[in-house]
């Protein structure tokens, strides 16, 4: 029993261990509001990997959420039991793809209908936004920011399913019974489940914000900080895969990475750990 | 008096339950008419398919007319949602909308029916809360979660919000099921004071209430109509054996 | 607002929310179909057979990633898997509840870290004061992805079992250890069967973890001390080259991988009918 609490113990010291190492030579704060990140020169600005990290992901959210809301109102309101039965542990199992097929089918397959198709189209119609600047690669952050959607719509889905799903079953009938339709009762339990339904995007937030595999070649991994969707971009998670290899050699550039890295566990883990919490407390229940 | 409601021949499944069975009614208008009768016996089914609530239920089937001021809700041009904003329906347990403040709950059933003008939303509000005697209560504390209502100001409250749509006629299933011997005086002093108004349907299983409240029984067994008169009669010179037996607490 | 608007507006919504269902089915197809059509293009003798080769050789295969894989996960499976039900059976039947609350804590902010950081990490644990990429580090990697997940899972499976069982067990004379052992483990083995397969499909289809520290290789197993190949590493690096034998082969591995994964979640929703 003891040598339990020991080994659990002694894997948080072995993070708290970790960590200490992570404040190596921190090149002071410039690591995040450096705006350049030049190995070569030893400019280590990380902005534009937390500025990636961040629009990516609430790009992302952008497209998931609207889209989760859906797939939840129709599996959980509107489609018969035969149909869901099959179709909620489909969308389940797309959470269990691995992130690195995702990534080769945004590569392969996403990337090149972007570049023909819709890239193109956005351009020459609102080619006047900032947002639809720039050649056309059909990598970039628009790419990323698809895939990225879609590997976390099931957590969103599946839990704003279950949010709604909570909701008594009074609140629906006295809407209509007030004479309100369908929809209108449906709207009243996305209300009532107001909280449940931010705790999935939240979750599928910080799912976004970890993310590598699948943007890591799309993104273009280029540490760029623009609204257009059409550049390439770099995100934290991406920069350390691509340049923690041979950053080992120079301290001061793996030390650099290693600080991003701190700051995006700190960033993961607070969205995590203090949201989740004060979200599952006020409903009472474990999401 | 008049007709409010006329039931004719209805049948009602629920899967392959035969719920109600070839019924027919009249209810009057401005009368209280009180549904009686042992537990299953169809008395929710009844009030539920007045305003077609019933159907919204997976495996719910109507079959026969129910005409309100002479118009068959049940005929297809009839869209539902009207019927539903025209009569007002008050549950067993008070229910609130846990995330909108007293205030918005009277107000919901405007709000979604399109009530646009908020001068007039908040007369009726008002209006209604002080129709159930609930006004003084909360008027310093409309914007209070309504949650912290008390189970009896709970109810009062449902009945503020389904008589803010002026609907003509009030169902209530057991509306006082779940209340405390005061709450429950409150409701049926209130309930009397509404049928001036309204037309009043009220299920109960309390064959005390039925006397303290109603103008007409109802008494159902098994899904069908067993007798139907003012009050009076039914409660103290029952044509039929059921209903003396129901009387008796014998069934 | 008329009936009639408030009418069309609910079509509207309705009619959204299936093309919402349409687009992500839509979605997921193309992803399985493009991976199966161009992967099982590639599927021959050779391909399961035969290790990496230069890009122009036209017999070459994934062999030394399949076995990188397997050796990988199962070694991380085989130090994770009693780690974890030691531990929950420890936070469910031994811990007070202030300790289960701060084990809880500790567990989730592990489960949270991104996988990319878990790959840092392992690196400065196990990769440098060793001084080589490892297949060790690796599994070290994926055992510290495994844990908090299985935990979890099997704290939750033991925690449902009712406590009457517990206490027919001391009502027997057992001692709580045998009560643990024996009644609450074996009654909770589903759980922990059904935790243990999806856990292991996750780090199965993990690639960011092994980045730096299984590294990758060409070649088949030399040992746990030096870097060793995966299906997911090999799919990264094929898919990053400009070299067609390489990325046909690259599809061809993701085809497996995902045949694996589903198999191994279809597989647990028939035996175990459960949902998780």
């Amino acid at each position: 029993m003891v040598i339990i609490i020991v080994i659990i113990f002694s894997i948080f010291f072995v993070e708290l261990v970790s960590n200490s190492l992570y404040a190596f030579l921190k090149a002071g704060l410039t690591i995040i509001v450096g705006s350049t990140w030049n190995p070569v020169k030893e400019i280590y600005g990380g902005l534009p990997f937390i500025y990636g990290t961040l629009y990516t992901s609430i790009l992302a959210l952008i497209i998931a959420v609207p889209l989760s809301l859906g797939v939840a109102i129709a599996s959980s309101e509107l489609l018969p039991s035969s149909i869901t039965n099959v179709l909620n542990p489909v969308i389940e199992m797309m959470a269990a793809i691995p992130s690195i097929i995702y990534g080769m089918w945004a590569l392969f397959v996403l990337g090149p209908i972007l570049r023909i198709y819709i890239e193109p189209f956005l351009s020459s119609t609102l080619g006047f936004l900032p947002l639809f600047r720039g050649p056309i690669t059909g990598l970039g952050y628009l790419n990323a920011a698809i895939v990225l959607s879609i590997m976390i719509l099931p957590i969103i889905s599946s839990l704003m399913r279950e949010a709604i799903g909570m909701v008594p079953k009074e609140i629906e009938e006295l809407t209509l019974a007030l004479g309100g339709t369908r929809w209108e009762a449906i709207k009243m339990k996305i209300h009532v489940a107001k909280l449940g339904i931010l705790g999935g995007m939240v979750l599928g937030f910080s799912r976004a914000v970890g993310e590598t595999m699948a943007i890591l070649l799309v993104i273009g991994n280029k540490p760029s900080i623009t609204l257009s969707l059409f550049s390439s971009g770099a995100t934290i998670a991406t920069v350390i895969a691509n340049e923690y290899p041979e950053a080992i050699i120079n301290p001061l550039h793996a030390s650099a990475l290693t600080s991003l890295a701190l700051i995006l566990f700190v960033i993961s883990v607070t969205i995590n750990v203090i949201f989740i919490r004060y979200i599952r407390s006020k409903i009472g229940v474990e999401i | 008096m008049n007709i409010k409601v006329k039931i004719r021949n209805l049948n009602v499944w629920y899967g392959k339950k035969h719920v109600l069975k070839f019924f027919s009614l009249d209810i009057f208008e401005n009368a209280v008419t009180a549904i009686i009768g042992p537990s299953g016996c169809g008395k929710t089914t009844l009030l539920r398919v007045i305003n077609r609530l019933h159907e919204t239920v997976p495996g719910a089937r109507v079959d026969g007319k129910v005409y309100i001021d002479g118009i068959n809700i049940y005929s297809d041009e009839v869209n539902p949602v009207e019927v539903r904003r025209r009569v007002g329906m008050i549950f067993q347990y008070p229910i609130v909308f846990p995330h909108l403040s007293i205030y918005k709950n009277v107000a919901i059933g405007l709000i979604l029916n399109g009530y646009k003008d908020k001068e007039f939303v908040r007369k009726r509000v008002i209006n209604s809360l002080k129709e159930v005697g609930l006004w003084n209560e909360v008027k310093d504390r409309l914007d209070d979660r309504a949650t912290e209502l008390s189970g009896g100001q709970k109810q009062r409250l449902a009945i503020a919000r389904a008589i803010a749509l002026r609907p003509e006629i009030l169902l209530m299933d057991e509306p006082t099921s779940s209340l405390d011997p005061s709450s429950t005086a409150r409701i049926e002093s209130l309930i009397i004071r509404l049928k001036e108004n309204y037309t009043i349907v009220l299920v109960t299983h309390l064959i005390q209430q039925a006397a303290r409240v109603a103008d007409y029984i109802a008494f159902l067994y098994d899904g069908r109509l067993i007798e139907y008169g003012p009050a009076d009669e039914i409660l103290k010179r029952p044509k039929k054996n059921l209903t003396e037996r129901y009387l008796v607490r014998e069934l | 607002m008329s009936i009639k608007t408030r009418m069309i507006k609910e079509r509207v919504y309705f009619f959204l929310s299936y093309v919402s269902v349409g687009i992500t089915l839509f979605i997921l197809g193309s992803i399985i179909f493009y991976t199966f059509i161009n992967g099982f293009r590639s599927w021959n003798l050779d391909f399961f057979l035969l290790p990496e080769s230069s890009p122009l050789d036209p017999r070459q295969g994934i062999a030394h990633a399949i076995q990188g894989s397997v050796i990988v996960s199962f070694t991380a499976a085989a130090l994770a898997t009693p780690i974890s039900i030691l531990a929950a059976i420890y936070l469910s039947e031994y811990a007070s509840d202030k300790i289960r609350g701060y084990i809880s804590n500790i567990l989730e902010i592990m489960a949270s870290i991104p996988s990319i950081v878990v790959g840092i990490i392992t690196y400065l644990l196990f990769v440098e004061p060793l001084r080589t990429f490892s297949a060790f580090a690796g599994s070290m990697a994926l055992t510290i992805m495994m844990i908090p997940y299985m935990t979890r899972v099997c704290e939750d499976t033991f925690l449902s079992i009712g406590k009457e069982y517990r206490e027919a067990g001391l009502a027997l004379g057992l001692h709580k250890w045998k009560v643990s052992t024996y009644i609450v483990l074996r009654m909770g083995m589903r759980g922990i069967i059904t935790g243990f397969a999806l856990a292991f499909g996750r780090i199965f289809g993990e690639t960011a973890p092994l980045l730096f520290t299984a590294l990758g290789s060409r070649t088949f197993f030399t040992g746990f001390l030096n870097p060793v190949s995966s299906i997911t590493l090999l799919i990264y690096e094929y898919s990053k080259s400009p070299f067609e034998t390489w990325i046909n082969i690259a599809w061809g591995a993701a085809a497996l991988l995902m045949i694996i994964i589903l198999f191994i979640n279809i597989l647990i929703r028939f035996v175990v009918g459960k949902r998780i």
